[in-house]
């Protein structure tokens, strides 16, 4: 019978069915056991889940060969592979890929007080074979993911501007790909934390809620720059109910310090966070999430990393067309009215308007600076030139950071529903919108305030 | 319940440096009933490599154990056994993840009899229930569980060692 190409059964891999280990000691003995993951790396690659310091440990040490039987979970076909041990990696991507991995499956099968990962053994695979046997013809499948990531990629070179490639990236998902339940979040440079700028399939947005750097899928996934996506969902990955009883804690108690909100299901069963990349260094994460189990495979995750990778392109392409400026113009003030009341906080840049919290971080200071121009210089219109320059805001190095800080701020504004607006006007030029006066409180200098 | 996972399961654990006595004695009443077990089985080929495969069935004797297996899924692993190669055998049940396995030094190929057959039937009926029972769909554990009756060879031995293979730290223990 003739054997398929490994990347052709990545579906055996998926941790649904036992895989069957054998290996031999220096004397010829041979050991058997049931395992639960061999993790597909690359097309003549696999990864055992090094878990405990067993026979079959003790065996791969001495004799360095494996043999192993994987069964595809939908046509039941059975492949033999022959291993040949190359290392063992105890951190890395590869390492927390697998982790993330086999928390999903000790979770699917009530074992997770026992399955922990020590190391991923590395193998190439010396030879694949089919197991003759009886087999499920397989349908067609309910969707074409090349088709649907060309289309995608398409809508998303069509986007004028950032805010609008993340609007139509995470439509493209729903629409082409099924993914129903979908965030976008970007790497904040200033800090440790990815940020919230879009969201589809949520009963609220999200935009601006927080993930810490190598928490839950989507912070290890950005840490370590690889696709983390897991089947059956554990309380170790399940970020966003730890996520929630930590915000719950942050509301009862320091007022100074309050949350968005993040957006995640309550019980998700499938989650898949994709690193965007641009030159080894994270801009963000695309994360899609299901309650259905196993929803994301090996082909989704393909899929996915393609978008990534077109969104990097396309977020470069915006943000470098959006530092070609034009030259600031000084408006007319706005119109007097009833005072909205605009109050920083210098420590963290947070910002709360009418007494309730806005933004903080690059994204405070920059709203900050807008409004005490229009207070203190009645201007309404501003360049990114004008802020990319300004060192008040420490902004980073790199040109999207900008442009996402502006999406972020746009957006959140649009939902507090103030009617403060941030209106784009031409290349790199916005005008700031408010239906009222702003009257300012700066906490560095409490007793100062300013109206307009 | 079969002799052997009787006698098994009250075997004390001798020494080894994983062993555990009291998780040993609680993990063998997970596999009392082999016939809710996946069998696998390991041999070393010429080459020196180890050879994985899967057996139907299994009758077990107050010496010996005849394990049943498709020969078209394991001509190599028959080979190597024909030749003197030792086996390794291992029953695990899916739902509790109880697995014990079985090694001796030898075995000898042998065809089939009526008790073979019998067991074998018994063996795909009951553990395809456990399967479906771990949440595989039924068309799933049918198709896993499948074979030619013409198609069964049986590899039988006399089990030398016996070894608690339930995952966790105490994995290897020695039971016999």
């Amino acid at each position: 019978m003739s054997a398929p190409e490994l990347e052709c059964i990545r579906c055996c891999f998926e941790g649904i069915v036992p895989a069957i280990l054998a290996t031999c000691d220096s004397a010829g003995q041979p050991n058997v056991s049931m395992i639960s993951q061999v993790h597909y790396v690359d097309r003549d690659q696999v990864a055992l889940s090094y878990q405990f310091f067993n026979k079959t440990r003790r065996n791969l040490l001495e004799t360095g060969v494996a043999s192993v039987m994987v069964t595809d979970p939908v046509t039941v076909a059975q492949y033999r592979l022959e291993l040949d041990y190359i290392e063992t990696q105890e951190a890395g991507p590869l390492f927390e890929t697998m982790k993330a991995k086999l928390a999903g499956i000790a979770s699917h099968a009530g074992m997770q007080d026992v399955f922990k990962l020590r190391g991923a053994d590395l193998f190439h695979v010396r030879s694949l074979a089919s197991v003759p046997g009886v087999e499920q013809s397989v349908s067609a499948p309910s969707r074409n993911l090349l088709s649907a990531v060309r289309r995608i990629v398409t809508e998303m070179s069509h986007a004028g501007n950032l805010g609008d490639l993340f609007d139509v990236t995470l439509a493209g998902l729903r629409r082409y790909l099924g993914i129903d339940h979908a965030i976008l979040l970007l790497a904040d440079d200033t800090s440790t934390d990815l940020f919230t700028v879009a969201s589809v399939g949520y009963v609220r947005s999200g935009i601006g809620s927080e993930i810490p750097l190598g928490q839950g899928v989507i912070g290890v996934a950005a840490r370590e720059r690889v696709p983390i996506r897991i089947g059956n969902m554990t309380l170790e990955y399940s970020f966003g109910m730890a996520l929630r009883a930590s915000v719950a804690a942050t509301n009862t108690g320091d007022a100074n310090l309050p949350e968005i909100p993040y957006p995640g299901l309550d019980a998700p069963e499938s989650q898949i966070a994709v690193p965007v990349l641009k030159d080894r260094r994270t801009l963000g994460v695309i994360f899609a999430e299901s309650t259905v189990a196993l929803r994301f495979q090996y082909d989704d995750e393909d899929a996915l990393v393609l978008i990534a990778d077109r969104l990097g392109e396309e977020i470069r392409r915006l943000s470098e067309r959006g530092t070609n400026t034009g030259r600031t113009e000084a408006s007319a003030a706005l119109p007097l009215r009833r005072a909205i009341t605009v109050r920083h906080y210098a420590q963290d840049d947070s910002v709360f308007v009418d007494n309730e919290y806005l933004i903080k971080g690059v994204a405070g200071a920059i709203f900050w600076k807008l409004v005490r121009e229009c207070v203190l210089n009645g201007r309404s219109e501003f360049t990114n030139r004008e802020l990319r320059l300004d060192p008040s805001l420490r902004l980073p190095t790199h040109a999207e950071n900008l442009e996402a800080r502006l999406v972020l701020l746009q957006r959140r504004l649009a939902e507090r529903g103030l009617g403060i607006a941030l209106e784009r006007i031409g290349r790199g030029r916005f005008r700031l919108i408010a239906p009222t006066p702003f009257e300012l409180v700066d906490t560095t200098s409490a007793t100062a305030s300013l109206s307009a | 319940m079969s002799k052997m996972a009787s006698a098994s399961s009250n075997t004390t654990p001798l020494s080894d440096d994983q062993a555990d006595a009291h998780s040993s004695s609680q993990r063998s009443e997970a596999f009392v009933d082999l016939d809710l077990c996946g069998i696998a089985l390991a041999t070393m080929a010429f080459d020196g490599r180890p050879v994985v495969g899967k057996c139907v069935g299994f009758v077990a004797t107050n010496d010996a154990l005849r394990v049943t297996l498709r020969k078209s899924a394991n001509e190599k692993l028959i080979g190597a056994v024909q030749l003197g190669s030792p086996v390794a055998v291992t029953f695990s049940r899916p739902t509790t993840h109880g697995s014990i396995q079985f090694k001796a030094r030898s075995a000898r190929i042998d065809e089939p009899d009526r008790d073979d057959f019998l067991a074998a039937q018994r063996q795909r009926e009951r553990f395809s229930a456990e399967l479906v029972a771990s949440a595989y769909p039924p068309e799933f554990s049918d198709l896993y569980t499948a074979y030619a009756p013409h198609d069964l060879l049986v590899l039988e031995f006399e089990p030398e060692e016996v070894f608690d293979q339930s995952p966790g730290p105490a994995a290897g223990a020695r039971l016999k």
